[in-house]
């Protein structure tokens, strides 16, 4: 088992598994992707959700991209990432708005802007124009791991605090008078400074 | 034809209540990066009010045109298309005809392709079913809300960082976003004053 | 020179038609579903609207047709179309609330407000979709707010307002939301907008 584990170690795709959920987790380090996950991320429904739809986007993009990556012309690089981050982000609506359509209700404008979520263009620009498609489809998948992980804790805190309940299903009593605070912008943004403050005095990560 | 105190309601509604920073959270990347100082803050601000509004009026005409070609679902990225190409262009007539303010705030153009906002107002006029003249009046004060945040609270950070002994692990971001938490209890006391929708 | 060109042209049509085929092939699949999925809710919330059972219903289309009938206005008034569907059995009436006659405080507040077949008591409300606060104008979607409208008439006016409904005893008169005067309001004037506007239409049916 030992042994199993200490070769783990030298496996590049366990490598880039383990920086891309912790070492290069975006919200901490980079504090990439939040635009879209403050404002949505007051359900947990919504965050799973969403996490699941940055993550799809993020791993067919970056698979994408890896796969014509020496075909690319430097000069359009950018235009070439948004219009296949485009192309798979309408895609993931049209079946999100034919699956679950209560849930696309309520995301609305808010799946359009995974286009512009930093996390899924970092990763093009970053990796997945450098590596072939099996590693990146791997950082891909962590990337939007992380986000996912980070999105499902903000949404646990601020739904029990502001509905009493969890995906729906109440948890706190009659008696509990709701923090609706946190179900609205500045509950997002409280929440989401103390979540930094305490992973970088975990990871004893700090910034100057 | 759009009223002026509709067209006055829709701009004071996305800069305020409605406004696009602190109450429906968009743009928070630049916001957070560029934060640190107030001259920075200013230029970035003045840059994205100018590509926002640019680009929602060109997003508009062309949005017309996939509503009556019937392929409205390609909006995402002919939008996205338009806003790249229309920044590339404005980078390259500001480094032709207006070299000063290229060095101004022109390193800032390349990175507002990316920036939420400039998406978000154009994703924002399809919802609401807006105008012409409304876009670009809705465009704008969105723009300037935003602005107006990323000053707010590069002032407050970097007096802050000046006189304030933060614990370490809330230098940087932590702090900037219980800043901006504040200040979006502060904007919700404008809630009421007007409406993104306006009843006409 | 001319490689670099041949190149930049593979990587065109590549981008091109894999761009093109996953957005066709995305909207062959999903289309349908889609259009489906909204005239379902919809003839759901309506059936819904008037009591029936939907849980051993297998062609909800056929059931729908068979128990609700769908009036078009009339001629003169195709610039603005409205529905009604009345229940063929009860005779109570379903008529629709969107943007079109107002909306909430943070976006439309779209659903069906069925009146009884004296065209002024109400039956039921039920609302489809809505972006209010989550906590306090969501509220609005409650079953408890949305029960305490059930009986309330509409003549001449529907009134949510705290402080008057609970001194008053007229029928017209709802408790609004506590916390959510705004939304209250917004929801009242639209469901105000929406009654006068199908009443005219109604009477000359």
């Amino acid at each position: 088992m030992k042994k199993f584990l200490i070769r783990l170690n030298y496996q590049k795709w366990y490598n880039v598994l383990r920086d891309g959920i912790a070492r290069n987790n975006p919200i901490v380090v980079t504090v990439l992707g939040i635009c879209s996950s403050l404002a949505v991320a007051n359900m947990v429904e919504n965050a799973i959700a969403m996490g699941i739809g940055v993550t799809l986007v993020t791993m067919l993009s970056s698979a994408f991209i890896a796969l014509i990556r020496n075909l690319i012309p430097s000069q359009v690089r950018m235009v070439t990432y948004m219009v296949v981050i485009s192309t798979f982000t309408i895609v993931f609506e049209m079946f999100l708005k034919a699956l679950t359509p209560d849930i696309a209700e309520r995301l609305g404008a808010y799946v359009g802007l995974i286009i512009t979520n930093c996390i899924v263009m970092g990763r093009a620009e970053a990796f997945a124009v450098k590596n072939p498609v099996r590693y990146s489809t791997i950082d891909a998948f962590a990337s939007g791991m992380g986000y996912t992980f980070v999105l499902i804790m903000m949404s646990l805190i601020r739904e029990l605090l502001s509905n009493g309940s969890i995906l729906n299903f109440q948890f706190l009593g009659e008696n509990w008078i709701n923090w609706t605070i946190f179900a609205i912008a500045p509950g997002g943004f409280f929440i989401i400074s103390l979540f930094i403050w305490g992973l970088r005095v975990w990871l004893k990560y700090y910034e100057e | 034809m759009v009223s002026i105190t509709v067209l006055f309601e829709i701009f004071i509604a996305s800069l305020l209540p409605f406004n696009i920073a602190l109450a429906s959270i968009l743009g928070m990347c630049p916001l957070i990066a560029i934060s640190t100082n107030v001259t920075n803050a200013k230029g970035m601000g003045l840059a994205v009010v100018l590509v926002t509004t640019l680009t929602a009026a060109i997003n508009w005409p062309i949005y017309e045109f996939l509503k009556w070609s019937g392929t409205d679902t390609l909006d995402l990225l002919v939008f996205m298309i338009t806003i790249a190409a229309s920044v590339q262009f404005l980078e390259l007539a500001m480094q032709k005809f207006l070299p000063s303010l290229y060095t101004a705030f022109g390193i800032y153009l390349p990175l507002i392709t990316v920036n939420c906002i400039v998406l978000a107002v154009s994703l924002f006029f399809v919802n609401y079913d807006y105008g012409f003249l409304e876009t670009v009046v809705f465009a704008l004060g969105s723009s300037l809300g935003w602005a107006f945040a990323i000053v707010l609270l590069s002032g407050i950070r970097e007096k802050l960082s000046v006189i304030a002994d933060l614990p370490r692990g809330l230098k940087g971001k932590a702090i900037a976003f219980v800043l901006l938490g504040i200040l979006a209890l502060a904007f919700i006391g404008f809630s009421g004053i007007a409406r993104v929708d306006p009843i006409q | 020179m001319n490689k670099v060109y041949s190149k930049m042209l593979v990587f065109v049509l590549i981008m091109g038609s894999s761009a093109g085929l996953m957005l066709v092939g995305g909207d062959l699949l999903t289309g349908n579903q889609i259009e489906i999925n909204q005239i379902n809710l919809k003839q759901r919330t309506i059936l819904q609207s008037h009591d029936y059972d939907l849980a051993s219903v297998t062609d909800l289309a056929s059931y729908y047709g068979e128990k609700i009938e769908v009036i078009e206005a009339p001629e003169s008034y195709r610039d603005l179309p409205v529905y009604f569907y009345r229940d063929r059995e009860s005779e109570d009436i379903t008529i629709a609330f969107d943007k079109r006659f107002g909306s909430g405080v943070w976006g439309p507040i779209v659903g069906y407000l069925t009146l009884e077949s004296d065209f002024m008591t109400i039956k039921s409300v039920a609302i489809i979709s809505q972006k209010e606060t989550p906590g306090l104008g969501a509220k609005v979607t409650t079953a408890v707010f949305l029960n305490s409208l059930v009986g309330k008439q509409m003549e001449p006016r529907l009134v949510i307002d705290k402080i008057q409904a609970e001194t008053i005893e007229d029928l017209n008169y709802v408790t609004s939301i506590i916390g959510a005067t705004r939304t209250s309001v917004a929801f009242q004037n639209l469901l105000n907008t929406t009654y006068a506007y199908h009443q005219t239409i109604w009477e000359v049916l």
